[in-house]
């Protein structure tokens, strides 16, 4: 019974995204900055992204058996973006653990990708930061931050990555940074303003990745402006690095803090529109 | 019109459809279609084998007896089918054989007298009688007014809802009087305006009553749909209640007025990849659709010209309506303006996968077997909702068929077409109209 | 229901934490040794069977409009002679369960209790009942305990199982079943585990997602 479905010559017809598509899209985003990695880190780093795939694979296929519905391959950009970020000299089973853990409660047990509101990778790689003593993340170098601006502009121009969200937390990290050291300090630091900037675009693969995910941050358009200073907000402050660059742990914690209040913003964003809408009609 | 960069709205591959008028293929049948008046259960005035004449009425509606419903066709009623809880499924009419065949074209009827329609109630009563009421659609809730509803306000459609639709400019040239005509009357069922919603250029009412007000919206499924125009200049809830009509109609009313006879013909735009001419054609509504396309199809051939939009597939769907919010039908429905002809979704080619491979890689019968898929919040949601409001809040109500939630976003100014583009860009596959549609059955049962 | 249903219900077909969800902040918070959830568990259970009894011997007695107030008097009395056992002859533990013991007063399981049964039922059931929940309650504790203890520092009651990587051996002890959220995590799978082993438990949503032709529900 198709129930709810379009029927089948508009839904053949039509040209959409598809779910497939969008995680497609994504997995050829991630593909620069999995490349510079893997060349970067060398064969550890390998082994913990077939890892990572495994698990994610693995439990793909149990949900799919256990709640007989259709085994997608979603699981492959979480695999990815944990990969891009893991430290290479992270134990493999730990790898397997914490993907095991985000890949199951940050997206399979809502029902797949798109059911919940969090994003799998977050969650995967907080495992591993909050688990096992001494897990880092690797720090992100030149390389990975240009690697990522291609896909990001894909990303902005399919919109499946809020534009909105990404400014916004840009805008924020740089205006604290500012704050942060003054004027004075961030002329200092060179010609350029280093300083200003720089953090930023330090923790960009995150930011694109993470925060700004469109399936993670908030659906309504005001709502994403507040999800995107929230993020750079809980950045700021979760950033235990000393010096003006960030820590990539932070982006981590803010992505998966600032989605779990992805809901609550966009209720009250709806809000706003609803009584502006009131207001203007009187 | 859809995004540029990679899937968004179907970029078109069929060619637009010249906007000249032809003469249509005279159809050998027509029919009054149960899905164009859901719930509504007909007290019929006529029995299959009957003769009837153009304009005669067929039958009425049960719960208001004075809205008729006439015949689109001179002929014979062919078959009467009734549907669930007895209402109507559909009542063909075959056309005379050897009647004359310009009956089913627009024919100017002999010089009658003009219908005296100095007062709201006579021009009901003679809207009714003659099966024009039918016309009018109600907001919220998308249905046909009762007879002696008062409206805030009436919205005339002179928009069209998709690129390929005809130009309402030039359907309306050959019309002349009758569509200032028709607007002016329509000031007598309403104590509010009268907003004549038209696309850009010189005012198509121009001078007219002062209660007239002409609007002007781009035509194209997200601004050219009448339920934009009411979301922007007279947005309804639950107490208040407006029209909508669109502009074949009301010219048509102009018509009956001036001359006293209804004219049932009505133009279509046809169009679609495998259709040899796209162009407009005058028809019936209810029109038997194979009849209409028959000779219009191309061939389908191995190779074409380079550029030529080719079809994909042999086979052909022949929609009712737009490609976005028609529907599968053989027959022309009462309120679309286009008859599409896409390609037909291919049947199962292959036999069900068995076994592990079936359950790694579902084909087409499992995935519809699971029902819409995950809503993936892109871009194109918002702009493709023609109601300004944050899309995607609205959509998830409606997948879980919350009404009270719905209702609060806005739902009951929408009907089904509203939500045909948001539709065929959702990652979900899912018909939010048919969703639309339950939710605002439980909000008018509770009201 | 016989006595016997008073004391085997609660343990897993009614069990106040899997199914009532009651008692959880206890449930987090004690959890990260067995020792301290074995002996919250006694202290709890020895609680709603004295409270369950008590309160049911005067619930005749009891004028309705104050009898929120009187039964946190009955059962505060019971905790606080508990605490000052504790004190006397478990002074470690003591300070390990610090204020937990005497939170047990705020327990909505122990006031659940004694207001949806303890108030209209004699006196033996109130006291089964009060047993049998404190029961359920502490098969829970002790598993979440477990798991937590041993996958936390690869010890069971203070005693080393496993040598971990810092002694030399290959245990690599996860931080995260230390913190308090592990403990949500493992409630949640218990929770999950029960309702797909005991369908009956499970609790629809007001609207869903549906996949039939009229397939809401």
């Amino acid at each position: 019974m198709s129930g709810w479905l379009l029927d089948p010559h508009r839904l053949h017809w039509r040209r959409a995204w598809s779910p497939g598509g969008v995680t497609l899209a994504q997995a050829i985003a991630l593909a620069p900055p999995v490349a510079v990695t893997l060349f970067e880190r060398g064969p550890g780093q390998l082994m913990i992204l077939i890892a990572a795939l495994l698990a994610s694979l693995v439990w793909e296929l149990a949900f799919a058996s256990l709640r007989r519905r259709a085994a997608s391959w979603h699981g492959v950009t979480t695999a990815l973006i944990f990969a891009v970020m893991a430290s290479p000299d992270t134990a493999l089973w730990q790898v397997m653990l914490a993907m095991s853990f985000g890949v199951v409660f940050g997206e399979l047990v809502f029902g797949g990708r798109g059911y919940g509101f969090l994003p799998a990778a977050a969650a995967a790689l907080g495992f591993l930061l909050f688990s096992f003593t001494g897990a880092g993340l690797a720090p992100a170098g030149t390389g990975l931050v240009i690697a990522t601006l291609p896909g990001a502009l894909l990303l902005l121009a399919t919109g499946l990555v809020s534009w909105r969200a990404l400014s916004m937390a840009a805008v924020v990290i740089i205006l604290t940074g500012v704050a942060g050291q003054g004027l004075d300090g961030i002329w200092s630091s060179g010609v350029w303003m280093r300083d200003a900037w720089a953090p930023a675009l330090g923790i960009s693969f995150g930011l694109v990745f993470l925060v700004s995910d469109s399936l993670s941050t908030a659906s309504t358009n005001p709502g994403r402006y507040v999800h995107g200073a929230l993020a750079g907000l809980l950045i700021v402050l979760f950033d235990a690095v000393a010096g003006p660059d960030i820590g990539q742990a932070a982006v981590v914690f803010a992505a998966l803090l600032a989605s779990v209040f992805a809901p609550i913003i966009d209720y009250f964003a709806v809000a706003l529109v609803l009584r502006r809408r009131r207001a203007g009609h009187g | 019109m859809g995004s540029s960069v990679f899937p968004g709205l179907q970029r078109d591959r069929a060619v637009a459809p010249a906007q000249s008028i032809d003469a249509g293929r005279p159809v050998k049948r027509a029919a009054l279609l149960g899905v164009d008046m859901p719930g509504l259960r007909p007290r019929l005035l006529c029995a299959q084998g009957d003769r009837v004449a153009q304009g005669q009425p067929l039958f009425y509606d049960r719960a208001h007896p004075v809205i008729n419903f006439t015949s689109p066709l001179s002929g014979v009623v062919q078959s009467i089918t009734l549907g669930p809880r007895r209402t109507l499924s559909a009542l063909v009419i075959s056309a005379q054989t050897d009647a004359d065949v310009s009956d089913s074209q627009s024919v100017m009827a002999p010089e009658t007298d003009p219908v005296d329609a100095s007062s709201a109630e006579k021009l009901r009563a003679a809207l009714q009688a003659k099966g024009l009421w039918p016309g009018f659609l109600t907001r919220p809730f998308g249905r046909i007014p009762a007879p002696d509803a008062q409206p805030d306000a009436i919205f005339v459609t002179a928009t069209a809802d998709h690129s390929h639709a005809p130009d309402p400019r030039i359907v309306l040239k050959a019309c002349g009087q009758a569509f200032s005509h028709g607007v002016e009357a329509l000031t007598l069922l309403t104590e509010g305006l009268v907003h004549v919603c038209q696309t850009p250029g010189p005012d198509l009412v121009e001078g007219s009553h002062e209660r007239v007000r002409s609007q002007v919206f781009e035509s194209g499924p997200a601004t050219g749909l009448a339920g934009h125009h009411i979301h922007l200049l007279h947005p309804v809830d639950r107490q208040g209640q407006v029209w909508t009509i669109g502009y074949q109609d009301v010219a048509a009313i102009g018509q009956f007025l001036t001359t006293g006879s209804v004219d049932p013909a009505r133009v279509i735009a046809l169009t679609g990849s495998h259709v040899r001419r796209p162009r407009l054609l005058r028809t019936v509504a209810g029109a038997y659709l194979p009849d209409l396309i028959e000779g219009e199809t191309r061939p389908f051939a191995k190779s074409f010209a380079p550029g030529d939009p080719k079809p994909k597939s042999a086979s052909a769907a022949v929609l009712s309506g737009s490609p976005f919010s028609g529907r599968a039908a053989a027959w022309l429905g009462r309120y679309h303006q286009q008859v599409t002809l896409i390609d037909s979704a291919p049947e199962r080619r292959s036999p069900a996968r068995q076994g592990l491979l079936n359950w790694l890689w579902p084909g087409q019968a499992a995935r519809e077997r699971a029902g819409p898929g995950p809503l993936v919040p892109i871009a194109d949601l918002d702009r493709e909702l023609g109601f300004g409001g944050p899309a995607v809040p609205l959509l998830r109500a409606l997948s879980v068929g919350d009404a009270e939630a719905a209702q609060r976003l806005g739902c009951l100014g929408m009907v089904e077409d509203d939500l045909a583009a948001v539709s065929m860009i959702c990652t979900s596959g899912a018909d939010y109209g048919r969703m639309l549609r339950h939710v605002l059955d439980e909000l008018a049962a509770d009201a | 229901m016989s006595l016997r249903q008073h004391m085997i219900s609660p343990l897993i077909g009614n069990n106040p934490i899997t199914l009532q969800i009651l008692g959880i902040c206890s449930a987090l918070a004690v959890t990260t040794t067995l020792s301290t959830a074995l002996t919250m568990s006694v202290a709890l259970t020895v609680v709603l069977v004295l409270s369950g009894g008590v309160i049911s011997l005067l619930r005749h007695h009891i004028p309705p409009s104050i009898r929120l107030i009187i039964q946190i008097t009955i059962v505060a009395s019971i905790v606080i002679v508990i605490d000052q056992l504790l004190q006397a002859f478990m002074f470690d533990m003591s300070k390990r369960l610090s204020i937990f013991v005497g939170l047990i007063v705020t327990n909505c399981l122990v006031l659940g209790r004694a207001e949806a049964f303890a108030m209209r039922n004699p006196v033996a059931p109130s006291v089964l009942d009060g047993l049998g929940n404190g029961l359920g309650y502490s098969l829970i504790l002790i598993g979440v305990g477990t798991v937590r203890e041993f996958f936390g520092t690869g010890a069971l009651m203070g005693v080393q199982l496993v040598t971990t990587v810092a002694d030399g051996g290959w245990f690599q002890p996860l931080g995260l079943m230390q913190l308090a959220p592990s403990a949500f995590f493992i409630l949640g799978l218990v929770v999950w585990l029960v309702r797909v082993w005991r369908p009956e438990q499970r609790e629809y949503p007001e609207f869903r997602l549906g996949s039939g032709e009229d397939g809401r529900r």
